[in-house]
């Protein structure tokens, strides 16, 4: 440009020379402002409002870990046996169960595993060790039980029925090459000790075979209620 | 038979069949004569605990030092 006279002195333009709302934000290239001129505090939680849903469609790198809930059931129906088909899968290799459940006789309730090539149940090879203490004496008793059908490790509360007995146990590799291991505790009353028992077993199935489920049955009578919970570990 | 039994799988109550009744009490007849063993242990054990602290008992020992020792 040309000038008649002086040329004018150059001067740094300053903020206050800018008129507020004078950049529209379609003035700004996308790149305007790099990550550097973004001052680490400059977000505070209190522009974030953390009661807000987030849509997070990106995918998650690294290593997750935690539990996922992979079945939720329950019922106040009776019946002789409960269940608990197709839920192990090779995604997890150990898993985690809560549950709680009612009887309505004082007999023993037992665990079997469900093959995963047709679904029956194994009804044989099972080893497990346990450790009884009742609420009403010292008493520590151990069992080992080799070689047998099932895993036991419940008496239902006979004439308290209606209270809950609590089990909560892992499973570890159910759809590996390998046995399969189990571990759980159970807490329940029984009125044949007029106690509440506590039962800790730890065992295996014997037998090399993927299992894909879990099948809880009365020796006799029923399971009159129950509640459960499975968990996969991600990432163990 | 007569009376109806049930099972559940994944949440569903299903009635069972004449051959699966049939088949859970034939299990149950053998995990009972299993459960007998595992229970007459266990009894053994109880009543052999009883006797043991009687004998300590006859010997002097307290309930205490009988309850420490076991």
């Amino acid at each position: 440009m040309s000038y008649i006279g002086r040329t004018p002195t150059g001067s740094i333009l300053t903020g206050a020379d800018i008129a507020d709302g004078s950049i529209s934000t379609a003035k700004l290239a996308d790149t305007a402002i790099s990550t550097a001129k973004i001052a680490d505090d400059a977000v505070g939680n209190t522009k974030l409002n953390l009661a807000s849903d987030y849509a997070f469609t990106g995918t998650i790198t690294g290593t997750p870990k935690g539990l996922t809930l992979i079945h939720s059931s329950n019922s106040s129906s009776s019946a002789s046996s409960v269940s608990i088909d197709n839920v192990f899968t090779t995604t997890y290799s150990l898993y985690h169960v809560e549950m709680t459940f009612d009887r309505d006789d004082d007999g023993a309730t037992y665990l079997r595993f469900l093959k995963s090539s047709d679904g029956s149940e194994r009804t044989s090879n099972y080893y497990l060790t346990a450790h009884r203490i009742h609420t009403n004496d010292t008493t520590n008793t151990t069992d080992n039980d080799n070689g047998v059908s099932t895993f036991f490790f419940n008496r239902g509360s006979g004439s308290e029925a209606g209270l809950d007995t609590r089990f909560s146990c892992k499973f570890l590799n159910p759809m590996g090459s390998s046995n399969t291991y189990y571990d759980g505790i159970t807490y329940g009353y029984h009125d044949g000790e007029n106690a509440h028992a506590t039962i800790r077993v730890a065992g295996h199935n014997d037998t090399e075979e993927q299992v894909r489920g879990i099948k809880f049955v009365a020796n006799s009578g029923n399971i009159t209620a129950y509640n459960i919970k499975i968990y996969g570990y991600t990432n163990v | 038979m007569g009376t109806q039994m049930y099972k559940i799988i994944n949440g569903n109550q299903i009635e069972m069949t004449t051959d699966e009744i049939t088949a859970l009490e034939k299990d149950r007849v053998n995990t009972t004569a299993e459960i007998k063993t595992i229970n007459d242990a266990f009894e053994k054990k109880k009543q052999n605990t009883i006797s043991g602290k009687q004998k300590l008992k006859a010997l002097g020992l307290t309930d205490d030092e009988v309850e420490a020792l076991l």
